[in-house]
């Protein structure tokens, strides 16, 4: 739907993007692993290659690209797709890759031969050097399926090598694959099409992309797009349905226990009661660990104990104390003191923590399996499944979240998560000291806080379900077989996650210390706190000082919760602050990450947005509690 | 079936106009978890709407 709007724009952004991001390799032969998600293409790459020699975000997507090196190769490691087109990032990522590669190593998940090898068939029709690499053959054993490699191999026309990435993969066997890539057989009616449009575009996969109708692909070659897609596809389906007849004698669909915990973590009557074990698992984890005594060790510790004095000293003595750079460096919000502390050692562990969680769950299987149960609820909020990534992600880091809106598939979508990550979703960093403050507060007001933030979480995203023009995308998402994550991979997709996230992130943090610096020293900052001091001590009844507490959550979304530790408050009151502090714009790199993923216009309406709803979700409680 | 790419990416994974698979899972609320070989695709209840189906055999449902 936004896709035609965007693909001018999309264009534009990859064709630069792919040739300065290739073009950094020099001479060696392109070594690229294609597969469909979740076919162990990665663990193939870490035995391949051991070592990253450039790990990073396809610019203008939160797409990681993997590159290593084996031999004289440079191997690269693709995103998960099903197809070669651009229907999203991953697939415009991978196709720019694909395109460029010398030869394709594509691997396929030999228990899903039927959906793996329209994959293959297209690499083929593109005309690709490849090598099939059959994976999970322990997988294919146990369930008694019976794969003719050498029929295989004659229909597609190229090598296939039965492999386990798991055990490890030969020397030898990669080598042989490698030299032994060639183009496969093509059908017949497709070559007759294609050689038409290769005597327009020059490159057959190219050729083939321009007559699937790929926007970016017709553009290149000011072709109009091909409305082939159907067709060819059906076709190419067709095909490898009927290879995999000849080929294949399955064995058992079933396997009971994979299944029974499929069933059970994607029902809600068995998924929610699996939830709350893994959201408490979760708890345990980020909240008591992480963000108690690892956070204690490395904030307090490192950053506070170490690093702080010692930049002040250091600081201190080249830049006198009183000037203006001293304060702007090393002061209340110094950029090199707390700002660093707050980067390094309370937000990366926390963000870290966070990724792992969710890698793990996300290599197990178990995260389709959530966005499946939670798909019907989000689809009254305007959103479905997959928004469940970006809306727990949130409750780590709300800038990192922010980011990873980009993998919803309408702008609608990513507006609507937008907007309720800055809302309502607390922040790890705020959380601990939101949790301790109420539970110090009693229950009714931890009750009511729960209530009101649900409440404006539902609003947000009903009002927005009907106030914004188009419609959502459905939910197709294909659901990997579960099992039990490897380290391996979930290390290296932390590792990429949180590597991605301070590389894009990092640089806002100190910006928007550098602004609240500034607006410090020039006495603006005590403008808006003497600005906001008649509404926080008429309006909310709170004393005059939690009007700094507020003004410092803007810079510190941690700092606005804690500042209210050391006033003495009523539960009332705490309650009324916590909501206004969740409610509150959530920190100023989340807001500038906004501003950014959204456009200024809209980042700007969702803000504003956020103080409008701060006066109608707060006062009715306020007479509630009263009341009570 | 629906059209545009959702078409597309349900040839891609291997469903196509005139093919059967099992319902794996029901969702109350209306999405729906096909099973079609090992392969289990998830599809939210309006994309699940579009699809005509017809029932084979009642009994494996």
């Amino acid at each position: 739907m936004n896709e035609s709007e965007d693909m001018p724009r999309h264009f534009e952004k990859h064709r630069h993007v792919e040739l300065s991001f290739l073009q950094k390799d020099t001479g060696a032969t392109k070594l690229v692993l294609v597969g469909n998600p979740n076919v162990g293409k990665s663990l193939l790459f870490n035995s391949l290659s051991g070592v990253y020699i450039d790990v990073s975000n396809y610019p203008g997507t939160t797409v990681e690209v993997v590159k290593g090196s084996y031999k004289h190769y440079d191997v690269y490691d693709t995103p998960g797709i099903y197809g070669v087109s651009s229907f999203n990032d991953e697939e415009r990522v991978a196709r720019d890759i694909i395109l460029e590669a010398d030869v394709v190593l594509n691997v396929v998940d030999g228990t899903h031969l039927e959906r793996d090898l329209f994959l293959t068939q297209h690499l083929i029709d593109m005309g690709k050097k490849v090598t099939v690499l059959l994976n999970f053959m322990d997988d294919v054993e146990k369930h008694g399926i019976e794969i003719d490699i050498p029929k295989l191999s004659h229909f597609l026309g190229v090598d296939v090598v039965p492999i386990c990435a798991v055990r490890g993969v030969d020397v030898d066997v990669m080598d042989l694959a490698i030299r032994s890539a060639r183009e496969g057989v093509q059908r017949n009616e497709l070559h007759r099409i294609l050689h038409t449009m290769l005597s327009k575009v020059g490159s057959q996969a190219e050729a083939l992309l321009v007559l699937e109708g790929d926007p970016s692909m017709s553009a290149r070659h000011a072709i109009p797009a091909g409305d082939k897609q159907e067709e060819i596809y059906v076709n190419r389906r067709n095909r490898v349905n009927y290879v995999v007849n000849q080929i294949l004698s399955s064995g058992s669909n079933t396997d009971r226990w994979r299944d029974l915990l499929s069933r059970w973590s994607i029902s809600p009557y068995t998924g929610l009661p699996l939830l709350l074990v893994a959201l408490y698992g979760l708890y345990l984890f980020v909240g008591r660990f992480v963000a108690q005594d690892v956070v204690g060790f490395t904030e307090g510790e490192i950053g506070k104990g170490l690093w702080e004095p010692w930049i002040r000293n250091v600081v201190g003595a080249m830049i006198p104390a009183s000037s203006w750079l001293n304060v702007l460096l090393v002061g209340e919000f110094g950029i090199v003191s707390m700002t660093v502390t707050y980067v390094l050692f309370l937000l990366l562990p926390l963000v870290a923590s966070f990724y792992l969680a969710l890698s793990v769950m996300e290599d197990s299987g178990y995260l389709p399996r959530l966005a499946t149960m939670v798909d019907r609820g989000l689809t009254f909020l305007g959103l479905n499944g997959r928004a469940v990534i970006p809306l727990i992600l949130g409750f780590g880091c709300v800038t990192s979240a922010t980011i990873t809106t980009r993998l919803l598939g309408t702008e609608r979508e990513k507006t609507i998560a937008t907007a309720i990550l800055q809302f309502v979703i607390p922040c790890s960093a705020q959380m601990a000291v939101i949790a301790a403050l109420l539970a110090g507060a009693g229950f009714l007001p931890m009750l009511i806080y729960t209530v009101v933030i649900v409440a404006v979480l539902l609003t947000i995203g009903t009002v927005l379900n009907r106030v914004l023009r188009g419609e959502s995308a459905p939910l197709l998402l294909d659901l990997p077989v579960m099992r039990l994550p490897r380290i391996s991979n979930v290390a290296r997709k932390t590792a990429v996650r949180t590597f991605g996230f301070m590389k894009e992130a990092i640089g806002w943090f100190f910006a928007g210390a550098l602004v609240v610096g500034i607006a410090q020293m020039t006495g603006v900052l005590q403008f808006f706190v003497n600005l906001l001091s008649p509404v926080t001590t008429y309006w909310l009844q709170l004393p005059p000082e939690a009007s700094k507490a507020f003004i410092m959550g803007v810079v510190r979304r941690d700092f606005g919760a804690a500042g209210l530790y050391d006033m003495a408050l009523s539960p009332l009151q705490i309650l009324v602050a916590l909501i206004t502090i969740t409610l509150f714009v959530p920190c100023i790199a989340s807001l500038m990450v906004m501003m950014k993923e959204r456009g200024l216009k809209e980042g700007f309406v969702i803000w504003i947005g956020t103080w409008v709803c701060r006066r109608r979700a707060r006062l009715p409680n306020l007479d509630v509690i009263l009341w009570a | 079936m629906p059209h545009g790419p959702l078409r597309a990416q349900f040839i891609r994974m291997g469903i196509s106009e005139g093919d059967s698979a099992t319902c794996f899972e029901r969702l109350p609320g209306g999405t729906v978890v096909l099973q079609k070989n090992r392969q289990q695709i998830a599809i939210g209840r309006s994309l699940a709407n579009e699809i005509l189906i017809v029932i084979v055999d009642e009994s494996k449902d």
